[in-house]
């Protein structure tokens, strides 16, 4: 065998690996000990938390000086270990805020604990913890964010106006372990009961465009008179809709989301989807790092919740 | 008349880790049979995969029609016709025959074309009218062989070689591969005919060259032929083919019986064998020889009963584990492929089945020891325990195998062609062992196309046809062409 | 250990990498922080090792750890059981799955794929179906097993994770059964005709599979200090990648678990390297996919190398 040979090839990994480095992020080496905030997102793949974390970069690009940015996703929405593991890195790196979107309301609880025995500041963003458990363990995270069942409701109540009592709707919900998907599913009931419209069909696609459609196709064949889908995010809204126009149902079915995606905007402007809510999602992690970095400038600050808006976007708004 | 040449051989030398070829210096001629001899580890196989192409790195030049035969490349007037098939066992038999130069249209693949070139070609080898849509897994290997001769000739190959052509052929298909080869001639090709067996190279090549030791050490043209001469050039020493010993089989005492042996191919098949005796099955192909071997190990849905030592008959094992726990051993036709584990170490693929208390440890010292003793018995040239078997040579890998069943105490031992491309001194001392395991007491079921070989180890031989016993020779009065002459019918 | 030196080396070479573009990454914290979150992985590469040696593979270990931690979660909180009692009874959950793959695959001579990746769809609704689809929070007395500050500044799990990758590569290259594993990987016909039977070692490679799988989901639940049924989606190819990287065959035969384990931390260490310098997730997932096929090379290219 050949060492050199070894060499050499470790080498182009070397070279290879570098080379995609630079390419991708220009300068972290400098800039020894600035603020150093972490924002944990869940999947960057989805629309919503790219757009967050956009918003995110954009702010810190406006005070370049005040502190620095460290952004992590992870793959899917249900990589819960992943996202633990990442919390656990940022607070070997001393990162000085944590600023998270849970994909669990009570799993991260522990790692957080863990970063604020640390000294760290943590800041609970999107997706809100366990009170109760928070209250068990002893810690207290300040929560930044909508109110997803008032949210859920309005728009609950726009598709409730455009249908008459006791007609029939489905309703999508996210993945059931996330806090989020139940304020949704709980704001929609609410705004159902309120209308005296019949839920007959709830299931969770997961949040999930693919899993909605296949969901929403199967649920269409068993409840043919259905006049109106609840999708408790806007990807699953997409895939409900590519379900209805498949069995050309378009006029007949009335469908509302949540969180104003692109896709969605154009298609409540086209009349295909009747309405969403806008978190304000660019500015819902600036929000959060604001708070962080006023905690972090005062440290007898309070902790306290603070409610970002929710508006409802329907098609006379655009 | 001066033959013309087809291609010339100059100081060809490879080595590998050590030197395999020393400077082959060797013509070969238009329309020639060359018969190529040596003992295993001589180089044929080297020499071979240089002409084939399959080698590209040595020194020296091979020319044939004014150019190097490395600038050859797809059109290499060289054909191989391996000893280990090498066929895809998933294609057909017509695919196989034109695999890489398939007839076709833009990628679609002309499939009249194909057949009817596929059966003329296997017309030319004398197996007109076999479905050549069949995959090529589902025939037998001397079938495979015949094809894999029809696939050099369809490709109009001016030298084909043949490496060891006849191990797994019976004689009626020798003689149909011989008269090819004679056919071939006249086509102006020439053969290159590697074997072992002396009466065939003698009867079919025109010219012979001896290898030993990567060197040329003899030639010899047809008048000259000299088979005591040939021996002692390819062993380097005088000829030390051993006779068979007288051995004693104590007649009398069964210790085999088998009773109303079933299976698709079987009708009620009877053997009994005394203490110690060698028995061998002759046949031709699918005559049913093979399916009692594998009957006795449990290899195939069959019925029948089975004693052996005591007196109380029991029905035939079901799984090969069931009959290796009655002591029985089994060394399958196709070493590569239901033998050896590649790549693994000599002392795992001896020890295989020697390792006892799974739940153990694996004793180091106590497997080598192993290994050195069936390495002993077996005569089996290795480095050491770990070496991988993959580098063995043919003979030596199938002494790893009847290594396996040694120490044992085996009551009987069923071997299915258990010398094939196994070279002339690996061969005798393969009959040793088989000897030797006779006369410890165990019995030996030996099933083989190959005569010659069966004459020399066995003390009865049976032949069968369509499934039945067609007769019983005794090595006191047996004659050859008896023998073969009850393969053929039941008289 | 000789033939994983261009393993090693890749796998320092890595950590020197990160350690120079950001100067915090070599520290104590951080390898607690990566040493805390092997150990699952690490599990699941053992098994998959022991699989894929025989010729087989196992995709269904993410679902049965997901069933597993969903046992441990439900029995605790739900019938108030204590947590060895509860590991107990998803021992012998995971070892049933294993059980189940590993007959009807052998039995039924089915491949282990398909008959795997049913199992990766029956394990995950079962663990939904246990749960009640809800996140099962169990809090310190588990969560004290992933805690790094028990002994010697590494957790529990470390530990039992070290002691499980010594023991597997003892069982593969020093037991009999381990080198009959081996072996049937290398030639399933050559053993069964030396009179060997292989079936009981084919079954049981799956049960010590599933079996890892509840190790597995001891060291999740105790990181997360929760049950959570959709846990380990997906971790079954990273459990692959691992083996494969550390020059374990697809096809059977070659091996080994010291090997699977050097794989594990160059994910790790990837993972980690990556987040702390907070790289997008499209780059992010180029590299690793990039890295994960150079170690595979680098490893295939020295194993030639050592045969020529």
């Amino acid at each position: 065998m050949s060492w050199t040979a070894t060499l050499t090839s470790l080498k182009k990994v070397f070279t290879l690996l570098s080379a995609l480095f630079l390419f991708s992020c220009g300068d972290t080496s400098d800039s020894e000990r600035g603020i150093r905030v972490a924002l944990v997102m869940k999947s960057l793949a989805n629309e919503f938390f790219a757009t967050m974390a956009k918003g995110a970069e954009a702010h810190q690009q406006k005070m370049p000086d005040r502190y620095e940015l460290i952004i992590n996703g992870i793959k899917d929405e249900r990589d819960l270990s992943r996202q633990v593991a990442i919390v656990d890195e940022m607070v070997a790196l001393r990162v000085d805020a944590i600023v998270i979107a849970p994909a669990d309301s009570k799993a991260l609880i522990p790692a957080l604990k863990r970063a604020k025995g640390a000294g760290i500041v943590v800041i609970n963003i999107d997706n809100k913890l366990d009170q109760e458990l928070l209250a068990e363990e002893e810690v207290k995270i300040p929560f930044v964010g909508p109110n997803n069942l008032t949210g859920a409701q309005r728009v609950g109540a726009v598709l409730a106006d455009n249908l008459s009592p006791s007609d029939q709707v489905l309703m999508l919900e996210g993945t059931r372990t996330s806090f989020n998907a139940q304020q949704r599913a709980r704001g929609f009931e609410l705004a159902m009961n309120e209308a005296a419209i019949e839920i007959v069909d709830s299931q969770s696609a997961n949040w999930e465009m693919r899993e909605a459609n296949i969901i929403t196709a199967s649920m269409l064949t068993r409840y043919p008179d259905v006049k109106g889908i609840l999708a408790a995010n806007d990807s699953m809204a997409m895939g409900a809709l590519a379900a209805v126009k498949t069995i050309g149902k378009l006029d007949a079915i009335q469908i509302v989301g949540f969180d104003n995606i692109s896709a969605v905007n154009q298609a409540v402007t086209a009349g295909e989807i009747l309405a969403t809510a806008d978190q304000h999602a660019d500015k819902l992690a600036a929000y959060g790092i604001d708070y962080a970095l006023t905690l972090l400038a005062d440290e007898n600050a309070i902790l306290e919740d603070r409610e970002t808006p929710v508006d409802l976007v329907t098609a006379k708004d655009i | 008349m001066v033959p013309e040449v087809l291609l010339t051989l100059s100081c060809i030398k490879k080595s590998f880790s050590k030197p395999v070829l020393n400077s082959i210096d060797l013509q070969l001629n238009k329309s020639e049979c060359l018969g190529l001899l040596g003992a295993n580890g001589a180089g044929k196989s080297t020499l071979s995969r240089i002409l084939g192409g399959s080698i590209t790195d040595y020194e020296g030049e091979i020319i044939t029609a004014d150019r190097p035969l490395r600038a050859w490349r797809d059109d290499s007037p060289v054909s191989t016709v391996h000893q280990e098939l090498s066929q895809i066992s998933n294609l057909s038999i017509a695919e196989n025959i034109f695999f890489g130069r398939l007839p076709n249209q833009y990628g679609v693949i002309n499939q009249r074309s194909l057949l009817e070139s596929a059966n003329a070609a296997l017309e030319l080898v004398g197996l007109e009218g076999l479905d050549s849509l069949k995959r090529i897994e589902e025939v037998d290997l001397a079938t495979r062989q015949l094809i894999e001769i029809a696939r050099a000739i369809a490709h109009r190959s001016e030298l084909i070689i043949l490496d060891e052509p006849t191990s797994s052929l019976n004689k009626p298909e020798v003689q149909r591969l011989f008269k090819q080869i004679h056919s071939a001639k006249e086509r102006k090709t020439s053969v290159l005919f590697i074997s072992h067996k002396l009466d065939e190279v003698f009867a079919i090549c025109d010219r012979i060259a001896v290898l030993r030791d990567g060197e040329i050490v003899l030639i010899q043209s047809r008048h000259e032929f000299d088979e005591e001469a040939v021996l002692s050039a390819m062993s380097g020493e005088r000829s030390a083919e051993k006779q068979s010993k007288d051995r004693q089989v104590e007649r009398g005492t069964t210790s085999f019986n088998l009773k109303n042996l079933r299976t698709q191919k079987l009708k009620n098949f009877h053997l009994t064998l005394q203490r110690g005796e060698i028995a061998g099955l002759h046949g031709l192909d699918g005559a049913g020889h093979k399916e009692i071997l594998k009957a006795l190990f449990g290899l195939s849905d069959s019925q029948g009963e089975l004693t052996l030592d005591d007196k109380s008959f029991k029905s035939l094992p079901k799984t090969p584990h069931a009959a290796f726990r009655q002591r029985i051993g089994y060394v399958p036709e196709d070493r590569q492929k239901f033998g050896l584990l590649l790549g693994e170490s000599i002392s795992l693929n001896i020890c295989l089945n020697k390792l006892k208390n799974w739940l153990g440890w694996v004793n180091k010292k106590e497997t080598a020891i192993q290994t050195l003793k069936a390495a002993r018995i077996t005569k089996l040239v290795y480095e050491g325990p770990e070496q991988s078997v993959s580098e063995l040579s043919g003979g030596n890998q199938q002494k790893a195998i009847f290594a396996r069943w040694l120490e044992h105490d085996l009551a009987l031992l069923l071997l299915d062609e258990p010398t094939r491309g196994v070279d002339v001194r690996a061969r005798e001392e393969l009959h040793e062992v088989i000897r030797e395991l006779a006369s410890s007491g165990t019995n030996i079921i030996i099933a083989s196309n190959d005569l010659k070989d069966l004459m020399k180890s066995c003390d009865r031989i049976i032949t069968i046809v369509h499934g039945k016993t067609s007769k019983e020779f005794w090595r006191e009065s047996w004659d050859e062409a008896e023998i073969t002459t009850a393969t053929l019918s039941i008289a | 250990m000789t033939k994983h030196l261009s393993l090693l080396l890749a796998l320092f070479l890595l950590i020197l990498f990160f350690s120079l573009l950001n100067p915090l990454f070599f520290s104590m914290p951080t390898i607690q922080a990566i040493g805390n979150q092997i150990p699952d992985l690490t599990f699941l590469a053992v098994a998959l090792t022991l699989v894929m040696i025989t010729g087989g593979i196992d995709l269904s270990v993410g679902s049965v750890l997901a069933l597993c931690s969903s046992i441990i979660g439900v029995h605790m909180i739900s019938n108030g059981a204590s947590l060895s009692e509860a590991f107990l009874i998803s021992l012998f959950g995971g070892a049933l799955c294993g059980l189940i793959t590993g007959t009807i695959t052998t039995l039924g001579k089915i491949p282990s794929f398909i008959v795997t990746l049913g199992m990766l769809e029956c394990a995950r609704g079962v663990a939904y179906l246990v749960t009640d689809s809800q996140t099962v929070y169990i809090g310190s007395e588990v969560g004290v097993l992933a805690e790094s500050t028990v002994f010697l500044g590494v957790s529990p799990m470390f530990i039992l994770a070290i002691v499980i990758v010594v023991l597997g590569q003892l069982l593969l290259s020093r037991t009999v059964y381990g080198r009959y594993l081996v072996a049937i990987g290398t030639n399933l016909d050559a053993v069964r005709l030396s009179g060997i039977n292989p079936t009981p070692y084919q079954i049981s490679v799956f049960i010590i599979s599933g079996t890892l799988c509840a190790f597995a989901a001891l060291s999740l639940t105790a990181r997360l200090a929760s049950s959570d049924p959709n846990a380990a989606i997906g971790l079954e190819l990273s459990a692959i990648a691992a083996a494969v990287i550390g020059g374990t065959s697809l096809m059977g035969g070659r091996g080994s678990v010291i090997g699977s384990f050097i794989g594990v931390l160059i994910i790790a260490v990837l993972q980690t390297g990556l987040a702390s310098l907070g790289i997008d997730e499209p780059t992010k997932r180029i590299i690793t996919g990039a890295v994960i096929v150079f170690a595979a090379l680098m490893d295939f290219w020295r194993t030639k190398q050592l045969r020529a």
